[in-house]
């Protein structure tokens, strides 16, 4: 039955996403052309005011494309759960279980397409600007270093850089499913509002970020807290360490754990409003 | 002959309105049972409660011995008072979807009724009449060979030369060891075709007898029985 949901869910749910992406494809597209072509090297009157608000909306239009996409899991599993589509869903011989991950897997996929997206828009801007205006060949000189980047990257992490990128891939894939979780949860908690049930997992959605907001930066000083030799750690959380890696591949761990507890707290909670506390108007 | 559903003490309270007072019902197999009451008395709460869709505050629903869940929602098909279709999907899409998730549903008995009402397979959903989309929906519903069928206004939204085909569809298409329970205010339309009727009122069961023995006892039929026990 699980296979089935994500079917449907996939199937029902592609076409808006896939739009965005499209859209912010476009858009990197115009700018990648627009960054290839000799129109920014010419000298004429305001290009630089016209250049700084080109990539403000070029900013600007990748942050609303990833904003939406979010916006879209969050409406499509209130839609699909909580409103008329609801007594579709929740009566289907199912498990609550296999709703919520159905609809929370394809929430990850899409978010992580999205990211994808971001960035080869991001790297192939850098990518052209540098080849256009600055001559300088990154992709080659990537490879062509490799060997020597691969092991200046150790030597400054600490870690090899294959390990450092399934860190990241492991904590942007716990990020994303804590991010739809804590949407999640909200839209489940909004529900035991009698009346303004939106307006209710708006109330939830924040009192959840500002909670975790709390927590996040109280861990963040943990590290410092344990430096017995430096007096001002505690008081102001700073630090010296011996390699940029010795802060930063703990606080990527760190930073997992907590994600893996918080979602999995948080997934609990969405199951059981879903299965012990629906109340369908 | 095991009751097919038991509901003992069945209570339901929103904030400081009992919708729901301790209710008590058992619900045979090869009947159609008439739910009947005015509004707010309690019928599609007790509906929902059922099928899941609504947590019971106190008491118990056993249907075929389980408690809503997977298990029942396998063997009760229920059409709820709304349209809980999704407008952008085909009605193929629809049929094949219902297909896919349960077990008891019959394709080509779903197509044959689509073609009787001269719906097209291929229309989308959102192109379709809000009566259409509801003729859609009771032929989803009905194709399947469920234990339980609980229609909520199955005949409000069409148009009464419909309303025969589908009450004829509701008498030809359970099978001896289901019940169809359906709620509705259009009692004249469908009392021909009921076994047994509910009354419903402050969310108790009021009565709870044959059609037969209201006529034979009262001299009535169910409608005027009915005005006469609700008249306000």
């Amino acid at each position: 039955m699980l296979k089935k949901l994500f079917k449907y869910e996939w199937k029902h749910f592609w076409k808006i996403p896939a739009s965005i992406n499209i859209f912010l494809g476009i858009i990197t597209f115009i700018g990648v052309i627009s960054l290839a072509s000799p129109f920014w090297s010419l000298d004429l009157a305001g290009i630089d005011i016209m250049l700084g608000l080109s990539i403000f909306f070029y900013v600007l239009a990748i942050a609303a494309g990833s904003i939406a996409v979010t916006v879209c899991v969050a409406v499509r599993y209130y839609k699909n759960v909580y409103t008329d589509e609801g007594y579709l869903t929740n009566t289907l011989p199912v498990t609550a279980r296999q709703i919520v991950i159905s609809k929370l897997s394809v929430g990850i996929l899409w978010s992580i397409i999205t990211g994808a997206v971001v960035c080869i828009s991001v790297m192939s801007l850098i990518y052209t600007a540098m080849l256009s205006y600055e001559d300088v060949d990154i992709i080659y000189e990537l490879l062509h270093e490799f060997p020597e980047i691969l092991i200046a990257f150790e030597e400054e992490m600490g870690i090899s850089l294959p390990l450092f990128l399934f860190i990241c891939l492991i904590q942007l894939l716990l990020n994303n499913t804590f991010s739809i979780l804590k949407i999640y949860t909200a839209i489940a908690l909004g529900q035991l509002f009698a009346r303004h049930k939106v307006a209710g997992a708006i109330i939830w959605y924040i009192g959840e970020y500002v909670v975790f907001e709390i927590i996040t930066s109280f861990m963040q000083r943990v590290p410092s807290m344990f430096n017995i030799f430096s007096p001002f750690a505690f008081s102001t959380g700073y630090y010296y360490y011996d390699s940029v890696g010795d802060y930063l591949v703990p606080s990527m761990l760190g930073s997992i754990a907590f994600s893996l507890i918080f979602s999995g707290a948080l997934y609990f909670l969405t199951e059981h409003m879903l299965k012990n506390r629906l109340n369908l108007d | 002959m095991e009751a097919l559903a038991e509901i003992r003490g069945l209570t339901k309270v929103y904030g400081n309105t009992l919708a729901v007072n301790n209710l008590n019902l058992v619900i045979p197999r090869g009947r159609i049972i008439g739910l009947l009451g005015p509004n707010g008395s309690g019928k599609t709460t007790l509906i929902k409660m059922i099928n899941g869709l609504l947590t019971p505050t106190a008491g118990q629903i056993l249907i075929n011995g389980f408690a809503p869940g997977p298990e029942t929602k396998a063997r009760i098909a229920y059409l709820p008072e709304r349209t809980y279709l999704q407008s952008g999907m085909k009605v193929s899409d629809l049929v094949d979807f219902f297909r896919d998730f349960y077990a008891d549903f019959n394709r080509d008995k779903a197509f044959t009724m689509l073609s009787a009402l001269n719906i097209p397979f291929t229309a989308q959903l959102k192109t379709l009449s809000k009566g259409t989309k509801e003729k859609v929906q009771l032929i989803l519903v009905m194709s399947r060979d469920a234990d339980l069928f609980i229609l909520d206004e199955p005949i409000a939204g069409v148009d009464p030369a419909a309303r025969d085909y589908i009450l004829k569809t509701i008498i030809t298409n359970y099978n001896e060891n289901a019940s169809i329970l359906l709620s509705t205010h259009l009692i004249s339309d469908i009392e021909n075709i009921l076994d047994e009727v509910i009354f419903i009122r402050e969310g108790q069961v009021l009565t709870h007898m044959p059609v037969d023995q209201i006529r034979e006892q009262y001299g009535q039929s169910v409608d005027a029985y009915f005005r006469g026990v609700f008249a306000c």
